[in-house]
């Protein structure tokens, strides 16, 4: 199950404070500096996925479904 | 006969008698609904009470509007105790109020702190049991009636703050016949959608009974069973509902409870630049103290005069030589002392004492010892070791006894 954003975006705080820390190998910085690129991607991605629809349930014969909501005009 | 000619006066002192003397106008309960309720700078209050079909005039002293134990609204529905009678100036008859309660509204009260007590006992209104809300909601879920301003002012501060947000309506009547089953069943539905993050409940200000529904322990319940966080914006900012103890936060309205829910995008996407600054940033440090070290070493003496670096290893070696030579030399010592003993005694086999006694040992050129003279040649070279030295000679002619 993919991590949420959240979580995402906590690990990428724990590197970005694990690397100010410093005390690690040249090697280990590297490899944490990619991995904390590769979850800033993944959050960005995440900004972006929404698709800004708004939407209604509407009762079918089984179950729900959304459909585009139309009814947020201001009234005249 | 000729009718007799009144003063506006006259007709309106006689009216006037006619209401103060029937016994029923003189003590009159009135049930209705407010309108058009103020109150002048004398401190009196003027407004009417109607029912569907009709309107009556009243007003209420001051002194008698100071003992009520509520604020008279327009749309309130009241009972009114009082008289009837005729204002003489303008001809107008009058209902003048003595006193007046909100109808039903103290039974109402009554059930509010009923099931207020009854769900605080089983723990509906816990902090425990509260949870936060997501960072970023996927999705953000809405209960409320699909018309009205509270969906659109929601949708407009969600677009504002974070504009490519989706929102899922599930809608329900916020009042009357049916709305609390509607809301509860519409919760549990959003709480299903997996994607939905964050439910908002709500609906726009009203009297207690208008908001009754969120009072029911139905909506507490389905509140307190939903698995996504839910946020309560009932009414106006003074208005509580039991929705609002149960809810996992509460909102005075429903613009705040979508400034709530929704972050900005903005802040957001400035919170992830900050986080790779940061890492960016600390990385590009660590390559610095790298360089700066090479550069260190390169700059140093074992670098730049490699002569001098090897004087250093062969002080170090010699320092060690010293020390070893220093612990062989005391543990040949101990060996020694025992290899005497063991000299004298193999003394009688051995070589050695043969060649005190005058014994000689032939050996080749190559090292090897010669027992018998069967190994010899002519001309070859013998080596001849006597106690006291080493003497080299050539083979004459060799003869084996028989």
């Amino acid at each position: 199950m993919e991590d949420s954003y959240e979580q995402s975006l906590k690990r990428l705080e724990e590197i970005a404070a694990r690397l100010e820390s410093g005390g690690m190998e040249l090697e280990e910085s590297l490899n944490l500096f990619e991995e904390g690129i590769g979850l800033y991607k993944s959050c960005a991605k995440k900004l972006d996925e929404a698709q800004g629809r708004i939407e209604m349930l509407v009762q079918q014969a089984e179950g729900f479904a959304a459909q585009p909501f139309d009814g947020t005009e201001e009234e005249a | 006969m000729r009718q007799r000619i009144l003063t506006v006066t006259q007709l309106n002192d006689y009216v006037t008698g006619l209401l103060s003397r029937d016994p029923m106008l003189r003590n009159v309960s009135l049930s209705g609904e407010i309108s058009n309720f103020r109150v002048t700078s004398s401190g009196h209050a003027y407004f009417a009470l109607k029912d569907e079909g009709a309107l009556v005039r009243c007003v209420m002293f001051r002194s008698q509007l100071a003992g009520l134990r509520f604020r008279p609204a327009d749309g309130a529905h009241v009972v009114a105790s009082g008289y009837v009678s005729l204002y003489g100036r303008d001809g107008q008859y009058q209902f003048y109020t003595q006193a007046m309660e909100p109808v039903g509204v103290g039974e109402l009260y009554r059930r509010f702190e009923q099931i207020k007590r009854a769900l605080w006992e089983k723990g509906y209104f816990d902090q425990q049991h509260k949870k936060p809300l997501p960072l970023l909601p996927r999705r953000v879920g809405v209960v409320t009636s699909s018309t009205g301003a509270v969906i659109r002012d929601i949708w407009q501060v969600t677009r504002r703050r974070y504009p490519n947000m989706d929102l899922l309506l599930c809608p329900a009547r916020v009042q009357g016949e049916g709305a609390a089953e509607e809301i509860a069943r519409s919760i549990a539905i959003l709480d299903s959608v997996e994607d939905v993050d964050v439910i908002i409940v709500g609906r726009g200000g009203g009297s207690m009974e208008d908001l009754w529904a969120f009072n029911e322990p139905l909506v507490a319940a389905a509140i307190f069973a939903c698995k996504t966080p839910v946020i309560s914006a009932v009414g106006h900012e003074t208005d509580f509902t039991i929705a609002d103890f149960v809810a996992d936060l509460r909102a005075p309205t429903p613009s705040a409870a979508a400034e709530l829910a929704v972050p900005r995008k903005e802040e957001c996407m400035e919170r992830l630049a900050a986080l790779l600054v940061r890492a960016g940033g600390a990385l590009e440090t660590r390559f610095r103290e790298e360089r700066s070290r090479l550069a260190l070493l390169r700059s140093g003496p074992a670098f730049t005069h490699p002569q001098r670096r090897m004087e250093q290893e062969r002080q170090r070696l010699d320092f060690l030589d010293e020390r070893i030579e220093q612990a062989a030399r005391l543990r040949l010592e101990r060996e020694k002392h025992g290899l005497d003993k063991l000299a004298a005694r193999l003394d009688g086999a051995s070589p050695l004492s043969a060649l005190r006694r005058g014994y000689v040992l032939a050996q080749g050129e190559d090292g090897t010892v010669r027992t018998r003279a069967a190994q010899l040649v002519p001309d070859e070279i013998v080596r001849l070791r006597f106690a006291d030295g080493e003497v080299r000679t050539k083979v004459q002619s060799v003869s084996a006894d028989q």
